[in-house]
């Protein structure tokens, strides 16, 4: 197993006004269990504000949570020292949404990609011809062309290959990609799935694939992991979450999703989920779900379902 | 579409709008013909930078000039040519007869003032209504576009409402004047998938309910299939295929339809590999010569080089703008 997380949880606490001093706990992460095992594609997905990129910032070790481990190749990472924690770092990066922000526009592509190879400490011999075959690696050729322009002189769709460039600079085992390709063009996004898929494969990188959209994760991941609200409801394999999704919350998404053929979108019942995801400051009590749930009864509103394995998926309703 | 003809709305014929920069001229608009008929839904479709928002300011003349300059066209809107109007003869077609909805309701609702006084003061601008039954109006029109507890959101500001509910204020002011053309940008982009779902299902209960017609501009294939039911294609300025619905997806002709079309995933479906589209839409400031397409597409002949090929008509409402098919 390479990336083990054992009831995290991670709570803000804020002021209510600025005059205040009653404090209120917006609970973004609220005890998850993720196993991610080498050499897969893990997909997490949910609606904004669920909770994914916590997780994704939690497993590299990019903040703390109030409380649970995390274990990346068996060692606990907030328990670790400082200088073995920089040593583990480098194999674990991560890829975010925009590539505008990711990328500091006063640094030329040399630097930004030269940055990894010295942080930690691999800056020997021809650093650029190493630069040059990255770039080229991850599709920007010719790169000397390319190698010292700065971010603003790329496209969009260029800049995520350099975001990916630097994230696969060192040939990490995990990678967590949160949101990599919404911001792009859909001719683009293809392009850097394809990108992404193709290195992954060479380079035997794990990926945690954060998304909102359930129709980019199906076609790029072998594990799902759906949440709502800071916590996990469902988790399988990514055929059977297609075929046979069990949470109601699960079947909501999926029939939300619009579906690029005309034949199979008109007409058909879809599962309409009322109102708007609740506040992580006021969590409903019971299930989480049951304020928009259409198949909420009595149990729903009192207790709390667990995490539980039902057939070939985990999944925490009081139905199953 | 020879068919609709006499049922045609909205019909925009050779329109050239251009952005002139320090930098240089930009054709983002380029000669581009479409028709829009009375109760239909027609989407316009293409990746960004390809002029399709600019499309759709230069019909209602939205872009601010300069830089922008409608060079040439007509837009045909109920008989009358909307160029030609006078700024003020526009102002009574614009927000009454043809509203339009963005992308992004923060950016277009103004922070400081109430969601009532907002919708209000475009009642008030278009409609004989007195300042007594504004109010009424607006909360029925809120509670048209299923915002719970209308009453007390008219005295909302903006900041108070989430992403979704903001859309569908901007939705409600979109509609408050009984509009017969609406145009919407992008309205579900910004949003989550569950909230998306909310919106689409009102957008299409809309256009079944009233006599409406819809312009719908978005990448989302998924969203269009569901929607529209006649589609133009758009790639760098220029119109290259447009069709039904059911032949775009199914029968598309342009190499660049069907590299959208791969390039597009689905829930449905678990695909190995994408074979999209290689390389990005063109600057368009300095645009390839012939067949603008002709650097990403796979079957380029030397004719695509040299010349840009005319669109040309497949069946009664197929056309397309590709040498492969002449």
């Amino acid at each position: 197993m390479l990336v083990k997380a054992t009831g995290l949880k991670k709570h803000y606490t804020i002021q209510k006004g600025f005059f205040s001093n009653e404090k209120r706990v917006v609970h973004a992460l609220d005890g998850v269990d993720i196993e991610i095992n080498e050499h897969e594609t893990v997909g997490l997905v949910g609606e904004s504000g669920c909770g994914k990129s916590t997780v994704g910032r939690l497993l590299i070790g990019l903040i703390k949570p109030t409380s649970g481990t995390v274990q990346f190749m068996g060692s606990d990472i907030f328990e670790l020292e400082k200088d073995e924690l920089n040593k583990i770092r480098k194999d674990m990066q991560i890829i975010f949404q925009d590539p505008y922000a990711s990328l500091n526009p006063r640094k030329t592509v040399r630097q930004i990609l030269s940055r990894p190879f010295i942080v930690h400490n691999r800056a020997q011999g021809d650093m650029e011809g190493t630069i040059l075959d990255l770039l080229e690696e991850v599709g920007i050729s010719p790169a000397h062309r390319y190698i010292d322009r700065y971010p603003h002189e790329f496209s969009g769709g260029q800049k995520q290959r350099v975001a990916i460039a630097r994230a696969l600079a060192l040939q990490p085992k995990f990678v967590v990609a949160d949101e990599a390709v919404s911001a792009l063009d859909i001719s683009i996004r293809a392009q850097i799935l394809n990108l992404m898929k193709e290195l992954g494969d060479k380079f035997g990188t794990t990926f945690l694939f954060i998304s909102h959209d359930l129709s980019v994760v199906r076609s790029f991941c072998d594990k799902i992991i759906v949440m709502y609200l800071g916590k996990i409801v469902e988790s399988t394999d990514v055929e059977t979450l297609f075929t046979s999704p069990l949470h109601p919350y699960t079947k909501a998404l999926l029939s939300a999703t619009p579906i690029p053929n005309p034949r199979s979108t008109r007409g058909s019942k879809r599962i309409i989920l009322v109102g708007d995801v609740p506040s992580p400051i006021d969590i409903p009590v019971g299930c989480r779900f049951n304020t928009r749930c259409p198949y909420a009864f009595d149990k729903c509103r009192e207790e709390e379902p667990i995490l539980r394995k039902k057939g070939e998926s985990c999944v925490a309703c009081h139905l199953y | 579409m020879e068919s609709t003809q006499g049922n045609e709305l909205l019909s925009v014929k050779n329109l050239k709008t251009y952005f002139y920069l320090s930098q240089g001229q930009v054709k983002a608009v380029d000669g581009i013909d479409l028709s829009i008929p009375r109760q239909k839904a027609v989407g316009l479709v293409g990746e960004s930078g390809c002029g399709k928002s600019a499309t759709a300011l230069s019909i209602v003349r939205l872009l601010p000039s300069p830089p922008s300059k409608i060079l040439d066209g007509k837009v045909l809107f109920k008989g009358k040519d909307l160029l030609k109007l006078s700024e003020k003869e526009l102002r009574e077609i614009r927000g009454k007869e043809i509203s339009i909805v963005f992308q992004d309701p923060m950016t277009f609702l103004n922070p400081v003032l109430k969601i009532g006084d907002q919708i209000g003061e475009t009642i008030l601008e278009h409609q004989p209504v007195k300042k007594g039954e504004v109010k009424r109006k607006i909360v029925e029109l809120l509670e048209h576009v299923g915002i719970p507890g209308a009453q007390d959101v008219v005295e909302y500001y903006p900041h108070q409402l989430s992403g979704g509910m903001r859309q569908r204020v901007l939705i409600a002011m979109a509609l408050s004047c009984n509009p017969s053309l609406v145009i919407m940008d992008e309205p579900t982009t910004a949003l989550d998938v569950t909230i998306q779902r909310q919106i689409l299902e009102l957008i299409k209960r809309l256009i079944e309910d009233s006599d409406m017609s819809l312009m719908l501009i978005t990448h989302d294939l998924g969203v269009v299939a569901e929607i529209c039911d006649y589609i133009y294609i758009m790639y760098a300025g220029r119109i290259v295929e447009h069709a039904d619905v059911y032949t775009i997806f199914e029968a598309a002709r342009h190499p660049y339809t069907r590299g959208l079309l791969a390039s597009a995933l689905s829930i449905e479906e678990h695909r190995e590999e994408l074979v999209g589209l290689d390389g990005s839409v063109p600057d368009l400031m300095a645009p390839p010569s012939g067949c603008k397409f002709h650097p990403r597409c796979s079957n380029a002949k030397d004719v695509c080089w040299e010349e840009e090929p005319p669109l040309v008509q497949l069946e009664s409402s197929h056309f397309v703008r590709c040498w492969l098919e002449r």
